[in-house]
């Protein structure tokens, strides 16, 4: 650690990454545990943190307890490096840790986010930190957490392929948007947090270890590296992602990452951009960079 | 005289495996005691033991249930007739005993000592169980076809065209309008959401059918259409059934064989039609003439 | 009674007594019928006969097990296997007996209501794994033979004549070809004619080696069928008579 961040760190006057050694602790050894049992909702004690329930302590109590002084952080909130939640986790925890940061997604080595995986590959020596609102996939056809928990410990997932069925026979496809409910190293149905349909395969065998936080719901789980994970679909309805309809990002041109529709409030007329705006701009620099080289 | 070919394939059933072997079911309610069972029963007038204040429900039931045959428990409200069924279901858990279904590890393996999960296989693929109130055996907000499905899916089909197909042929054999297949049974009559839930219990075809009061509670015309349809489907295939009520009539109706019950026993077991001309049991007796 | 050199007997009946304690007037007891005991072998025709009140009835429910009997036995040699006391074997197997081999006409038709003639009739072979439609074709064939009339044949028989639901009722039990058949006055809402039918019907059946047991208040109709004769009087054993059945 270089001694100005440590000077950071210190004049905060609170511990490294805010949160007490042992508290950091606990939240590792529930984290292993999650690690160990792939999908599974391992419940922890979360501690109170400046900021409120609801805006990713779950994610940012796992990312302060496993950041290190050489690390270097990304925080994303729906692909966005410079949305006010992302910028404010990202304040606290450099202000408490001195860390470096970055949007450059391929430079970071912690990237938390809030309802993305970045469109850039992952790599294994990167973590991937999400930030859960819902841990229970099975929420949504059951209320009760002790029903839940035994649904998932006998497998007994039928409701909730009852519900994709019926879907199917109301709308004639899964009309899931997010938190699309995936099957993890063939065992637990596990919520992926509210990333887009698009992002699900980006979770099948990935290098990368990807850890979720539910701090309100005081959950935490895992998919370890290059990790089965399927989304529930039926022999006669596969799982699809997000269709554009041929459109491509009004800024760098892509047609092959996730994009948001905006509309032109001058025109009335709806356009689309990149969600992961660090792709995005990659994508127009290396076109101006290529420009510039042109002859 | 011309005759049907004779029925040779039919084997010799009671030198046969019985499909479902109970033995000395035990379900009592609250802490026991080592009186419990001495001191509750018929004889006693009470399935409340007077030292501990336990429910004995079921106490030290045995029975043996031979494929394809129809089963009648009859006895009053509190007589623990329900019990028994649902401790067979897995609905509830057996303070004691032991049950053994030949569909299962060849009937060497005692059902009521398997894990859950196993538990769950027997429950839907071996087992159906149709509720006195149809909300116990269907989710009345799921379509009929749905709440079909949920069997499937439970038994791991991963094919909605596959499922819809069973969904409609059940339906039609149930006399369950298809055109209502997608709505949800809250919408139907009573008679019809009792028609849905037999449906789903046959989805994974199960050898075993439960029925608990399933005419109870409603109009004699649909009475009347839900029996026709019980007896015509264990007849076309083959179920085995345990029919539990407390009404002679559909006893008479549907069971070959009948138990009688009272205060947690077993006080008669007989020929349906030996019961109901010859009723040995001073309670019985009671029962029979008590008949409209 | 027995004649050795026929051929062994199908059921063999010794003491059958039955009596009834009713708990519900106090523990009183009825005496259904005392001290029974005879001997059938196949192909044989048995009237019992007697008043009122005699027991006939009982004796073919006791066999049936429909009473359960209070003391005596009642051996029965099935078509495979040892041979099995009804009076105290096991439920299960008397169900399996009844479903292959012992037919059961009552005095008065019970069906279960709904169902119309033909499933009432072909019903007991389709539980011997007859198929639906070969279980009806006898069943018509069977129905023809009784002349029931083909335009009653799809109405439940709840509301036929007596004469009617008696030629339903004996159709039920003769079409499954039975080895030992019990009668419960068979003929007693018969005209003559009808009477005519069901006698070359049960004659054929004697012949293919079916034992029957009759109950008869009068066995004048049935006389020509008759092998032997139990008379049977109020509140006593049984009394044999008649020239024997062997």
């Amino acid at each position: 650690m270089r001694a100005a961040d440590l000077l950071v760190a210190r004049r905060s006057g609170y511990n490294f990454a805010f949160l007490d050694e042992h508290s950091k602790r606990e939240v590792r050894r529930a984290l292993l545990k999650a690690v160990a049992i792939p999908g599974h909702q391992v419940p922890f004690a979360p501690r109170e943190l400046p900021i409120a329930l609801g805006w990713g302590t779950g994610g940012l109590q796992i990312t302060l307890s496993l950041i290190g002084p050489r690390d270097v952080l990304k925080v994303i909130d729906q692909g966005s490096d410079d949305s006010v939640n992302a910028v404010n986790l990202r304040r606290l925890i450099t202000r408490t840790t001195g860390v470096r940061t970055t949007t450059d997604t391929r430079r970071a080595t912690i990237i938390q986010t809030r309802h993305r995986v970045p469109e850039e590959s992952l790599r294994a020596d990167q973590v991937l930190v999400f930030q859960v609102p819902y841990p229970e996939p099975l929420r949504r056809v059951e209320p009760s957490d002790v029903q839940t928990r035994r649904m998932h410990a006998e497998q007994d997932y039928s409701r909730l392929w009852v519900y994709l069925y019926e879907d199917i026979v109301r709308w004639g496809d899964v009309t899931i948007p997010h938190r699309y409910p995936v099957r993890v190293h063939g065992r637990y149905v596990m919520d992926p947090s509210p990333i887009p349909r698009w992002d699900v395969p980006k979770l099948h065998r990935s290098p990368t270890l990807g850890l979720f936080g539910a701090g309100r719901e005081k959950r935490v789980y895992a998919i370890p590296p290059h990790t089965r994970v399927e989304p529930l679909e039926f022999d006669d309805h596969p799982f699809r992602v997000e269709d554009f309809g041929g459109e491509r990002c009004r800024r760098c041109g892509s047609g092959r990452s996730f994009l948001s529709a905006i509309y032109d409030r001058a025109t009335g007329r709806r356009y689309y951009v990149c969600s992961d705006t660090d792709y995005c701009e990659r994508r127009i620099a290396g076109g101006a960079a290529q420009r510039a080289a042109a002859p | 005289m011309s005759i049907a070919p004779a029925p040779s394939a039919v084997p010799p059933a009671a030198d046969a495996q019985p499909l479902l072997v109970l033995e000395r079911l035990l379900k009592i309610y609250g802490e026991g005691c080592p009186d419990c069972v001495a001191r509750t029963g018929p004889a006693a007038g009470t399935n409340v033991c007077p030292r501990c204040r336990s429910v004995v429900a079921c106490g030290d039931l045995s029975l043996r249930l031979d494929p394809g045959e129809i089963f009648g428990i009859v006895g009053e409200s509190g007589s623990g007739k329900s019990t028994l069924l649902r401790c067979l279901y897995f609905d509830e858990t057996p303070t004691a005993g032991h049950a053994y279904l030949t569909p299962y590890e060849a009937g060497r393996v005692d059902v009521f000592a398997i894990s859950p999960q196993r538990r769950r296989y027997v429950r839907h693929h071996l087992l159906g169980m149709v509720y006195q109130h149809p909300h116990l055996g269907l989710d009345l907000d799921t379509s009929a076809g749905g709440n079909i499905a949920e069997k499937m899916l439970m038994a791991g089909t991963r094919h909605v065209g596959r499922m819809r197909e069973r969904a409609r042929e059940l339906l039609g054999r149930t006399e369950v309008p298809l055109d209502r297949m997608d709505e949800p049974p809250r919408r139907f009559s009573g008679g019809m959401q009792q028609r849905v839930q037999i449906a789903k219990t046959l989805a994974n075809n199960p050898p075993l059918v439960l029925l608990d009061e399933v005419t109870t509670g409603q109009d004699v015309s649909v009475q009347a259409r839900v029996l026709d349809l019980i007896r015509s489907l264990g007849r076309s295939l083959g179920l085995a059934m345990i029919a539990v009520s407390h009404d002679l009539g559909v006893i008479r109706l549907l069971a070959q064989r009948t138990a009688v019950m009272k205060n947690g026993r077993i006080v008669e077991l007989g020929l349906t039609d030996q019961i109901l001309e010859d009723p040995q049991h001073p309670y019985t007796q009671l029962l029979v003439s008590s008949q409209l | 009674m027995t004649d050795q050199s026929a051929s062994a007997p199908i059921l063999s009946v010794r003491g059958l007594t039955k009596t009834f304690r009713l708990h519900t007037l106090g523990g009183a007891e009825i005496r259904g019928c005392d001290g029974v005991s005879f001997d059938l072998a196949p192909g044989r025709f048995l009237a019992l006969t007697g008043p009122n009140g005699s027991g006939k009835s009982s004796v073919l429910k006791c066999i049936y097990r429909t009473y359960l009997p209070t003391s005596g036995e009642i051996r029965y040699w099935p078509a495979e296997g040892p041979d099995v006391d009804l009076a105290r074997a096991d439920e299960r197997r008397i169900l399996v007996l009844r479903r292959r081999e012992i037919g059961y006409v009552t005095q008065f038709l019970r069906v279960v209501p709904r169902v119309s003639v033909v499933d009432v009739v072909a019903e007991g072979l389709w539980h011997m794994g007859c198929d639906a439609r070969t279980g009806r074709q006898v069943a018509r064939e069977m129905l023809t033979r009784l002349e029931v009339r083909p335009h009653l044949w799809s109405v439940p028989p709840a509301t036929f004549s007596a004469g009617e639901q008696q030629r339903v009722n004996l159709a039920r039990a003769l079409v499954l070809q039975p080895r030992l058949l019990l009668l419960d006055e068979p003929t007693a809402s018969l005209d003559a004619a009808a009477v005519a039918v069901v006698i070359d019907l049960l004659r054929s059946l004697k012949t293919s080696g079916t034992a029957i047991i009759g109950v008869f208040h009068d066995v004048e109709p049935v006389r020509p069928l008759v092998d032997g004769i139990v008379r049977m009087q109020a509140g006593a054993g049984a009394i044999p008579a008649g020239r024997g059945h062997g």
